[in-house]
Order: structure tokens, then C-alpha cells, then sequence
């Protein structure tokens, strides 16, 4: 062994023990420690490139069409896009950059002859649109077109259309019992509003009477097939899940609404997300059959699933166009939907259904404005039974329960169809001329390939011209409003500069129980938030 | 008075040497589980069909020789059932009343009926067609949850489609997936309906009538599957969506199942279905009744047409137009097509006939 020059032997130790001391101090240094990871800042998440042409409404009402698609960045939208001054506008002129902050919305729209359907815009839209844009913003939340009607003390919330209708290929068809009366003429006067962010598509709408006898009620079922109720009364029992006696909660009509326990909403989990309301009947007169009635509307879990969810995502255009477009995603989002969502409806003791689906009925969403009377029309255990045990199970805290209550009697009733007469659509200008809208009649008549496209802020008033508006002695007339159509959510910018989710939505129990998550924490001021706040109409 | 006993002992003996009519115990039906042997003549044929009554009902006749067929009493024009006589036989030009159906009925294979059998390919279409029947006012199916999806086919008419009765995944005669309607003189006309079912993966429908031969897969965007794009790439796809129409009420001639029906453009334009039909010459005729409009939106949609070339793709669609209008025949008819053909392929290309006339399964 060589001898280092002038290194003496305590050197050596001293040498040796520094690099011992050294190789303990790099040791320490590069020991490996669990750091929890936190999403990236928006601001970091890639460009995402939609090819369906979009278009993009503006704070100022102007609007901005890319036909070929554009790249959704950091900060705003680009690409190759022609501005118009307003939506229906001849003249554009060219741009290429849509910050983010200057949109009060984007949605995707059809370049497509074969599949998209035939549209028939009310004339008014154009003026409405511009009209409404100065208070876009304050619009928070959307759902689906709601009409009103005047029932003596002003324009009143009678029902709301197709809430979760969000594609084409979602349209949905919904029947809602209202209070409407027809004025001295027999005509029924109904207000058709756009109070929502959203391109609404109504294929049509009629007005059903139904003559039954004084003191009973027609409702819809759970498959909006008309029902005439009889001897409705108060349930004799009623618990949830948690163990609460809710019937108190449930036994009137007066605005106590039943939610879902918190320690419920809390405990839901992947492969268990629901809730479940036990209700019983005793003492019922012979029969093969009840119903469960039930006054209720959905609670905003579904809005956050749509918005934070399917739409909060930068990818949100793509996956409206090309993932709903799709036969195959379409059937899959129902299939999980229909699993999920909605109440189902199991009966102790009886058979399986003939249908083979694991219920014995299932009530579709509602949606989260109007409050719907239903009844679910059930088998009992056995012919005759008299007794009755329904679990009602849903995914936690997606219902607001106004009341319920059980019919032993019902009944099919024949039913008159009114169809639609007129649409007197209010110009916004200075003139207020009102006006019959004959192509908006006739788009609506017919569930057919002619829709009536709508924009948010503009409403109109649809007249029915019934034929006999008396009721002979020892009847009633009930009404109900017949209509069907599908919406387009439009992305807000603010969805787009701030995006919930970071990843491709899919449809599970992971992006319910996400949704679920976001709604248990911000319920109050979502709540304050989206039922004051709509798009004033016009 | 010996005589007359003589007499009557040989009318005693006779008798019983003749036997009249059928022995139980000679009569197969009354010895084991099969029905009697009939022979059956159908409208329109000139030979009988031979084979074991299986079942009588309100519908018609199910017989079986090769295969299980049903036959609509409409269509029945005779029928012959071995060892039993004009009590059970059906004569030429007979109404047959209720009563001999139900004497029918007590000799066939299931005197209790089909209904709570599986159903079959051939059983498919009458089933389907009294199923339907509340449907053809177009009303009821929109009341029902019918809703339409996709473009007004020259070949197929309208498909309007029942969400619920999809996600239940049963082949249902009187609630099935899919109607057809097209308008006829201007009113919406129930042709046929159809059937399709979900499969996830690899995995086959089980007990699925017809499968696979007369299914075919539209799991893809919607417009490809109204034809507007070529570039079907299922491959990724683990949800398959299936479909076979049934061509209950207008009669296919390329067969009840077959998803084209050729048949419909010489009805849309108040012409009478030639026995054999043209694929090309009635592709023609649909072009006096919308199928111009359906070939330019077709082209628009595959940016086929453009700006620059709008004008004289749409002078050919016409000029094919005017030709077929002018048409009193098939051939004609046919030539008028294939002149469309080639005047736009040479405008846009050849792969344009590969989007007039697709080859997807299914579409003759």
C-alpha cells in the first residue's frame, strides 16, 4: 500500500471519522419522506383541444362561433372564430382569442344536417337575447324551462320540463299536474320561461284535462301514465335510515321538507351511497294494489353532479358533443343514471317484478325548482293484503319531501287532450308589441323532428283554448302540462378557469360519491345561491 | 221374424267391422305429447306445408316442418289435419269461426298457447305486429316514450326510439325498442318496428331471437350511424348496442328483417312495390320523395360539399332528380341512379359511392 504524503496516522483518523460523519450527514440528507400530493393549479393543467364547432356568449352579448372547434388553454379559448355583434346577426368580423372572464358561457351546437334536429326560432329570440345579456351574470345556476301560471295572487312556479335532459339523445318526455284555471273564455294561459344559462329544445307541448269526480286527485305515476287517486290517507308509520321518525315531517303538505340525516350523507361510500325511507299502511280496504303519493322535488345534489362533475372539466364541450353523441356512452351514462339515480320503490313480501328490474317501481329525477305531486303505484305483498311495507331507497340527500300519503283506491281515467292555439311572444322594445308566434305553434304541436329553441331570458305566453271550461256537478278538472325536449348547460367561463376536475369524467359511484362530497360542503350557499339568483326575463 | 233378425244381426256385425272415425288409441296427439299432422296452405303458395300443429290462438296457425312457422289467420287459406275430418279441416274461402279454433287449438302441441313460451325468430313478426298496433297513431308511441333519433332514412323512414324498453333489455313484441314510422301523403305511418339490446365486452345475448344473424351494431356516433361518416372504429368500444327491425306492417322484400326496405320509396311516392325490387332504381324514386335532400345533407355532413363545389353537386342531384321523375321503370329508374353515382364521383371522388349506396352491416 502506497503512504500518503504527510498523512500521519491521526490524520488518517481524523480523515476517516470525517468522512464516517460526512457519509451519516448524506445519509440524513437524501432520506425519502411521504409528502401528500395536492392537484396541480389550473394554471398548469394542459390545453385541451375540442373539435365540435362551439360557440361562445359574451358579457357584452356579442357572440363568438369557432365552426371547426378551438383550443380550450390556460386562460381563454382559441382559435379560428367569427364574432357576431348579436347571436343571429349577418355580419361578423374575425377573432382568434375569447378570454375566459368575458364569457358568461360556451356551448357545443350541431354543424351537423342529418342529426341534428330541425330548429324553429321564436322571432323574438334575437332582440331577447341581447335584451337579457345585461343580467347574465347574475345568473348563477340553470334548470330547464319552468312555466308559470296566474292562480290570483301573480305569476306562480307551476312545473318544470326535463331537468336532466342534457343531449339530444337524453330527451325526455315529462307530465305535470298544475293549478292552473282557464280564464271566462275557456282559454288557459301558461308562461313558458328561459330563467336558466342553458339553449333550451322543446319538441312540444299540450295541456291534458282530466274530469274525475270531486275530492279525489289525478296524478301522474311513476311512469307518467295518469292516475286517479281515492281515500288518500296519512301513512302510519315512516323512518329513515338513520332511525328517524319522519312522519311528522311527512304527514302535510306545509313546506318541512325531509333531507337525508347528515350522519347518512356522512357515512355514504363507494359501493354504498344510499338513504332509504321505510313507510307503512295498515288497515287498507281490499285490493291488489296501492299507491304512495308523494309532493317532492330533488335537491341540488344532481345540479353539482352536472356542473362539478360531467361539465367541470375543460374537456366539458368534448364531452358533451362527441362522449353524449355516442350510442354506446349515451347507453352507459343511462344505465348508471337509471341505477343510481331516481327513487326505487320495494314492497316486503312481494313478488319480484314481472319486468325483471330488482324493484317493483322506480320514479325518475324531478328536478330541483318545482315541486312535483306523483304517485308510485305499487303491487301488495298478496291480493288482499292488509298491510303494506315499502322501502323507498335513493342516493343520500338527493330528495326534498314535502309530504306523503297512500291511496288504496285508484283508478286509469280517459283524458282530453288541448293542444297548443297560440304563442304570444312580447317584443322588448319601447312597443311591447305582443304577437302570435305561428312558427313557435307549430314547432310545438308535434313531438316530431321541429323544435322551438329558446334563450335564456326570453319567455312567452302559451294559450290552450279549452273546450269546456266548467266542470259538471260533482266534478273537478285537473290540468296537466304535457311537454318534452332536451337543453344544452352552457360551460360558464368561470367553470373553464377554474375547473373542479382535472381528469375524463366517467359515470360511477366514485363521481357521485365526489358530488356528494362538494354538496355536503357547500349546500347552504349553493342553496341561497341558485334559488336566488335567475336570469331575469324579458 | 227369423229373417229380420238375421238381418239385424249382420247390421250389428257390420258396424262393428266398419269402425267410424279415429280410435284414441290410433290418434297421436291422445298417445303422446305431439300435435296432430296438418297440412297447411298458405296465400300466395302453391304447394302445402306439412308438418305438427304446435299451437292455434287468435293470431293464426304455428306449424312445424323444417323450422317453426306462424301464420297469420289472414294468410291461412286452407288447412288438412291427418285422421280427423270437416269438424277440424279449413276449406278454401272459410271463415273460420272461433269455435274451430278452439277445436284446433285441443289437438296442437300447446293447446294452452305460446304465450308464456319463449319467443322465436319466426313467431317475432305477428307477435310484433299485434303488439304494435296502438302504436300506429304516432301519438300513443310520443304518450309511450317513443322519441325520434337520427335522419329520415330513403330505405328505413324514421326510428323512434324507447329509452326505458332498451335499458330493460327484453325482446318485447308489444313494447319493442325501436318503431319506424315515415309520412306517407303526409301522415306519419307505423311500417314496422324494431329491437335492439345492450352487450357489454365480449359477453353474447342469451336466448336473443335471430342472434346473431340478423343483428347488427350501431354503437357509434350518431352520425355515423345516420351514415355520415365512414370511419366506424368500434374497436375501443365495450359497450355494444344491437339492433334487427321487423317489418311488421310494410313487407320487406329482401325479408322481414333485413334493416334497408326498399319498398318504402315506391310507397312515399304512391307507386306500386314491384314484386322484386332495385336497390338502385328505388334509391332513384327516393329522390322524387326527400332522398334529394337526404344525399346533399349527406355530403354536407361529410364536407363533401362545399362552397366551391355546392352548385354543381347540386345541379347533379337535381338532374338525377328530373330523370327519375321522369322514369316509368325500374331500369330506367336504375340508370338515373347510377348516372348520380358517377357524376358525383367524378365531381368528389370515388369513395363517394361508398357513402350513397353503405355497405354497413345490415344496410343492404
Amino acid at each position: 500500500m502506497a503512504q500518503l504524503p504527510s498523512f500521519n496516522r491521526s490524520m488518517r483518523v481524523a480523515l476517516i471519522t470525517s468522512l464516517a460523519l460526512a457519509a451519516g450527514c448524506f445519509h440524513a440528507f437524501w432520506r425519502t419522506n411521504p409528502v401528500a400530493l395536492s392537484r396541480p393549479p389550473a394554471g398548469t393543467i394542459g390545453t385541451v383541444t375540442i373539435s365540435t364547432p362551439l360557440k361562445a356568449h359574451l358579457v357584452d352579448g356579442s357572440t363568438v362561433i369557432f365552426r371547426k372547434g378551438a383550443s380550450i388553454g390556460h386562460v381563454a379559448v382559441e382559435g379560428s372564430g367569427e364574432r357576431f355583434a348579436f347571436a343571429r346577426s349577418a355580419t361578423s368580423r374575425p377573432v382568434s382569442v375569447v378570454p375566459f372572464d368575458s364569457i358568461v358561457g360556451l356551448e357545443t351546437f350541431e354543424g351537423k344536417q342529418l342529426t341534428a334536429q330541425s330548429v324553429v326560432v321564436s322571432t323574438a329570440a334575437t332582440a331577447l337575447t341581447a335584451a337579457a345579456t345585461v343580467g347574465l351574470l347574475k345568473a348563477i345556476f340553470g334548470s330547464c324551462p319552468t312555466v308559470y301560471a296566474d292562480t290570483g295572487t301573480g305569476p306562480m312556479l307551476e312545473a318544470e320540463g326535463f331537468s336532466y335532459a342534457i343531449a339530444p339523445l337524453l330527451e325526455q318526455r315529462d307530465v305535470d299536474p298544475l293549478h292552473v284555471r282557464p280564464d271566462h273564455d275557456g282559454v288557459v294561459h301558461l308562461e313558458l320561461r328561459n330563467e336558466a344559462l342553458e339553449t333550451h329544445y322543446i319538441n312540444s307541448i299540450e295541456l291534458i284535462a282530466v274530469s274525475h269526480p270531486a275530492g279525489t286527485r289525478v296524478v301522474p305515476d311513476q311512469n307518467d301514465h295518469l292516475v286517479v287517486v281515492d281515500g288518500l290517507r296519512a301513512l302510519d308509520a315512516a323512518h329513515d335510515r338513520s332511525g328517524r321518525d319522519v312522519l311528522p315531517v311527512l304527514s302535510s303538505s306545509d313546506g318541512q321538507l325531509f333531507a337525508s340525516a347528515a350522519s347518512t350523507v356522512t357515512a355514504a361510500h363507494d359501493g354504498d351511497l344510499e338513504d332509504w325511507i321505510d313507510v307503512e299502511a295498515r288497515d287498507l280496504p281490499p285490493g291488489d294494489s296501492v299507491a304512495v303519493v308523494l309532493r317532492l322535488r330533488n335537491s341540488l345534489l344532481n345540479t353539482v353532479l352536472l356542473y362539478d362533475g360531467m361539465l367541470g372539466g375543460r374537456d366539458a364541450p368534448g364531452w358533451l358533443d362527441a362522449n353524449l353523441q355516442r350510442i354506446s356512452t349515451a347507453i352507459d351514462l343511462a344505465e348508471w343514471y337509471t341505477r343510481t339515480m331516481g327513487m326505487r320503490a320495494f314492497v316486503d313480501g312481494a313478488p319480484r317484478a314481472a319486468s325483471g328490474e330488482p324493484w317493483h317501481a322506480r320514479l325518475g329525477d324531478v328536478g330541483p325548482l318545482a315541486f312535483r305531486d306523483v304517485a308510485i303505484v305499487l303491487p301488495r305483498p298478496t291480493r288482499d293484503a292488509r298491510s303494506i311495507r315499502v322501502r323507498l331507497r335513493f342516493v343520500a340527500d338527493n330528495w326534498r319531501i314535502d309530504y306523503a300519503a297512500v291511496a288504496a283506491s285508484m283508478s286509469r281515467p280517459s283524458s282530453t287532450t288541448i293542444p297548443l292555439s297560440r304563442v304570444i311572444v312580447r317584443t322588448p322594445d319601447s312597443t311591447g308589441v305582443a304577437s302570435n308566434d305561428t312558427a313557435a305553434v307549430a314547432a310545438l304541436r308535434e313531438a316530431d323532428g321541429r323544435y322551438l329553441e329558446t334563450m335564456p331570458g326570453q319567455r312567452m305566453t302559451l294559450e290552450f283554448a279549452s273546450s269546456d271550461a266548467s266542470a259538471a256537478h260533482g266534478t273537478a278538472t285537473t290540468y296537466l302540462i304535457a311537454w318534452q325536449g332536451w337543453y344544452r348547460e352552457w360551460i360558464r367561463g368561470r367553470w373553464l378557469a377554474e375547473p373542479a376536475r382535472t381528469v375524463a369524467w366517467t359515470p360511477g359511484d366514485g363521481a357521485m360519491l365526489a358530488a356528494l362530497r362538494r354538496w355536503q360542503s357547500r349546500q347552504s350557499e349553493m342553496e341561497h345561491a341558485f334559488y336566488s339568483t335567475r336570469v331575469p326575463v324579458r | 221374424m227369423m229373417k229380420r233378425i238375421l238381418i239385424a244381426l249382420a247390421f250389428v256385425g257390420g258396424a262393428g267391422c266398419f269402425n267410424h272415425g279415429v280410435q284414441p288409441d290410433s290418434f297421436g296427439p291422445a298417445q303422446g305429447p305431439d300435435g296432430a299432422r296438418v297440412a297447411l296452405r298458405v296465400q300466395g303458395e302453391s304447394a302445402d306445408r306439412v308438418g305438427e300443429l304446435i299451437a292455434v290462438d287468435s293470431i293464426g296457425i304455428t306449424i312445424r316442418d323444417q323450422r317453426m312457422i306462424r301464420v297469420a289467420w289472414s294468410r291461412v287459406a286452407a288447412l288438412d289435419v291427418a285422421q280427423l275430418g270437416d269438424d277440424y279441416d279449413i276449406r278454401f274461402g272459410e271463415i273460420v269461426t272461433a269455435a274451430k279454433r278452439a277445436r284446433l287449438a285441443l289437438v296442437s302441441r300447446f293447446p294452452q298457447g305460446l304465450s308464456h313460451l319463449p319467443i322465436t325468430i319466426d313467431s317475432l313478426i305477428a307477435e310484433t305486429e299485434r303488439g304494435t298496433r296502438p302504436f300506429s297513431d304516432r301519438r300513443a308511441a310520443v304518450t309511450a316514450g317513443y322519441r325520434r333519433v337520427g335522419a329520415d332514412f330513403p330505405g328505413m323512414g324514421e326510428h323512434w326510439l324507447n329509452v326505458q324498453a332498451l335499458l330493460k333489455g327484453t325482446v318485447d313484441p308489444a313494447r319493442p325498442t325501436l318503431l319506424i314510422y315515415a309520412d306517407i301523403r303526409g301522415q306519419p305511418t307505423l311500417l314496422g318496428a324494431g329491437f335492439a339490446v345492450i352487450t357489454h365486452g365480449d359477453s353474447a345475448p342469451a336466448d336473443l331471437p335471430g342472434w346473431p344473424d340478423r343483428w347488427h351494431e350501431h354503437s357509434g356516433l350518431l352520425d355515423e350511424e345516420s351514415g355520415a361518416r365512414t370511419d366506424h372504429a368500434h374497436d375501443a368500444i365495450t359497450t355494444h348496442f344491437w339492433v334487427m327491425h321487423a317489418w311488421t306492417v310494410l313487407e320487406n322484400p329482401l325479408g322481414p328483417f333485413a334493416a334497408d326496405n326498399w319498398a318504402l320509396p315506391y310507397v312515399r311516392a304512391g307507386r306500386r312495390v314491384p314484386d322484386r325490387v332495385d336497390p338502385a332504381a328505388s334509391r332513384a324514386l327516393s329522390l322524387i320523395v326527400g332522398g334529394d335532400d337526404f344525399v346533399r345533407d349527406l355530403l354536407i355532413d361529410t364536407n363533401l360539399r362545399t362552397p366551391s363545389n355546392a352548385r354543381v353537386v347540386d345541379s347533379t342531384i337535381n338532374a338525377a332528380r328530373s330523370r327519375a321523375l321522369a322514369s316509368s321503370d325500374d331500369t330506367s329508374l336504375s340508370e338515373a341512379w347510377r348516372a348520380l353515382c358517377d357524376g358525383l364521383s367524378r365531381i368528389l371522388g370515388a369513395q363517394v359511392v361508398a357513402l350513397l349506396e353503405p355497405s354497413h352491416p345490415g344496410h343492404g
